[in-house]
């Protein structure tokens, strides 16, 4: 029974202390380093005499901010990963949602936050590391601990503005992390290379499986993704055989065209979660890795990382979309028409998520908490919850689920509903085309579509598009641009183009 | 002779340059990738649009920092292979 994620830890201490546990360029951590480490700022943090509080992690990614997450667990209260170079102005904010209880920084951040005056205990990492450890204590707090309790709160980016804190318990975490050990054979010769964020959700199954598997975790330096030829370099270099990293780093591996280059022949799983992973840029990829196990995952932070998962186990032609497949095993996926009932073939859905992966909810925040993690509409007989999660799904020919577009995304368009998502997937395999989006202009009533790469004629457009898609889906305008906005998490803002492009400012992106 | 064609090609890339990202114009002199001012979203529309507009193909070997780092380096990068 495993009820606190420290128990992952603690398991790989037992069977490999001395093996590397997390490294990044200037730092190499055993497991019984970290441990030790975690051990001794839990004992720190003590001192607060507060549990099940959140304690904000201010750090530079390194490996010691994994010691800085365990060593807060260890303490009894829950760690939030943060971004140190967001704006102040969104700390802030953050700060009045999250009100912890203490901040633990590192040597580069320390100034930093001091200045910033804050009004919060500070502690820096590097100090709390090298005191004593009071196991005794520690073993206190963790008899009191149950697997309900929260373990991390994510930042996202609210459509409001104000951000929200995605609260998950251990139970959820321990739920992720067996089904992702389970379904792709995770052990402790697997070499990790990580890509995302420590404050980004898509990191918990890499650090999760490293600490449950006693595997290795290379925390790849971030100006490596600008290099992919240097890239595939350094996973040959560190022998890493599986990386589970978003779509668009993914992407840029194949536009730069590295993989003629350099194959990165330890890798034999590749894994990609957090936004569409387009099939053109896919097929380059699996044309140079063709005995590399390829898995498209979905899932909200909500649902700690992906809620459903495909392996591609079949031909895709550039244009097509790429299934998010089925369901985790432990998962229910309900998908749910406008009236609240299962839909039918073919109709398109919300897809809904039911399970122990699902966050407690919105940190400090019960009025966005209940607005969408709700009562399973199904069912009428006892208290069942559901995630809503705003996305649009349907199932295939082969009862996989097709991501559609966010909900809000989905317009009415000379009387027919149109997901505009569908026009990008659509626009995503014509040649030369390497990024675009869809907006609706609610004034003019019409279909907006904006596209990177090479530059069409209107009218060979529209023949294109009408070979593919119906007449009214076709878009009536289109805008050429030389760059797209993108939001903090990478993803192309489509909130900013639609308020550029309305106030007649698109000029600015072409 | 050399050096005003030099000149030239640096004109060339920088223009390329700020249509990717405008606020290079301001920092000329910088370390684009210290700054990041061209990070790993921005790396494929730079060597995109240097391909594109100057008629090259960039070998992807040499998308390397040192090549990328400063406005000069790139200048000189895209001489190399027009001269080749």
């Amino acid at each position: 029974m495993t009820i606190n994620v420290l128990e992952y830890l603690e398991g790989s201490v037992g069977k490999y202390p001395e093996k590397t546990a997390f490294i990044d360029e200037n730092k190499e951590l055993t497991f019984q380093q970290l441990y030790d480490n975690a051990q001794a700022a839990g004992t720190a943090l003590l001192s607060l005499n507060v549990t099940r509080r959140p304690v904000l992690v201010f750090m530079e990614k390194s490996a010691d901010n994994i010691g800085a997450f365990m060593g807060i667990l260890y303490s009894g209260n829950f760690y939030c990963p943060i971004d140190t170079d967001m704006p102040v102005q969104r700390l802030e904010i953050i700060m009045e949602t999250l009100k912890p209880a203490a901040i633990l920084v590192d040597e580069v951040n320390a100034n930093k936050i001091i200045q910033m005056n804050l009004g919060y205990p500070c502690f820096n990492y590097k100090d709390i590391i090298s005191g004593e450890i009071d196991k005794e204590r520690l073993a206190g707090i963790r008899r009191k601990m149950v697997d309900t309790d929260p373990a991390y709160v994510l930042f996202t980016s609210g459509s409001t503005g104000i951000p929200k804190g995605v609260l998950i318990n251990h139970k959820s975490i321990i739920d992720f992390t067996d089904w992702m050990t389970q379904k792709f054979h995770i052990t402790c010769k697997d070499n990790f290379g990580n890509q995302s964020p420590f404050y980004f959700d898509l990191s918990i199954g890499d650090l999760y499986c490293t600490l449950k598997n006693g595997c290795t975790n290379f925390i790849i330096p971030k100006k490596l993704f600008v290099f992919p030829v240097k890239l595939m370099e350094y996973l040959n270099e560190k022998k890493i055989n599986v990386i589970f990293w978003v779509p668009s780093a993914l992407c840029v591996v194949a536009n730069l065209r590295a993989l003629n280059k350099v194959i990165p022949h330890y890798l034999d799983r590749v894994l990609f979660c957090g936004e569409v992973m387009p099939n053109k840029q896919l097929n380059v990829w699996r044309k140079a890795l063709p005995n590399v196990k390829f898995a498209n995952l979905y899932g909200p932070c909500e649902a700690v990382d992906a809620c459903t998962y495909y392996i591609v186990n079949r031909e895709f032609a550039d244009d097509e979309p790429l299934p998010i497949g089925i369901p985790c095993e432990n998962t229910e996926i309900i998908v749910l028409n406008d009236k609240d009932e299962l839909v039918d073939e073919n109709e398109v859905g919300e897809l809904c998520i039911k399970g122990s992966s699902l966050a407690l909810g919105y940190y400090n925040n019960l009025e966005k908490t209940e607005a969408v993690f709700v009562q399973n509409p199904l069912n009428k007989s006892y208290p069942e919850k559901i995630y809503r999660t705003g996305d649009l799904v349907k199932y295939n020919e082969y009862g996989e689920l097709l991501y559609v577009s966010r909900k809000d995304y989905q317009i009415k368009h000379m009387g027919y509903r149109i997901e505009l998502g569908e026009i990008e997937v659509t626009a995503g395999g014509i040649a030369g085309i390497e990024m675009c989006a869809c907006i609706y202009d609610d004034k003019k009533s019409r279909i907006v579509f904006f596209y990177k790469g090479t530059v069409y004629e209107d009218d060979i457009l529209r023949e294109i598009f009408g070979k593919k898609i119906p007449d009214y889906m076709i878009p009536d305008v289109n805008v050429w641009l030389k760059e797209f906005p993108y939001n903090s998490n990478g993803k192309i803002d489509r909130k900013q183009l639609k308020g550029a492009y309305m106030d007649g400012k698109i000029e600015e992106f072409r | 002779m050399i050096e005003r064609k030099g000149k030239a090609m640096r004109e060339k890339v920088l223009e390329v340059l700020c249509q990717v990202n405008p606020k290079i114009v301001n920092n000329v002199e910088a370390d684009l990738l210290e700054t990041g001012l061209i990070d790993s979203f921005e790396i494929v529309n730079v060597v995109m649009e240097l391909e594109g507009a100057l008629n090259i193909e960039i070998d992807p070997e040499l998308v390397t920092p040192e090549n990328f780092q400063t406005v000069d380096a790139i200048a000189k990068l895209v001489e190399s292979i027009i001269t080749a």
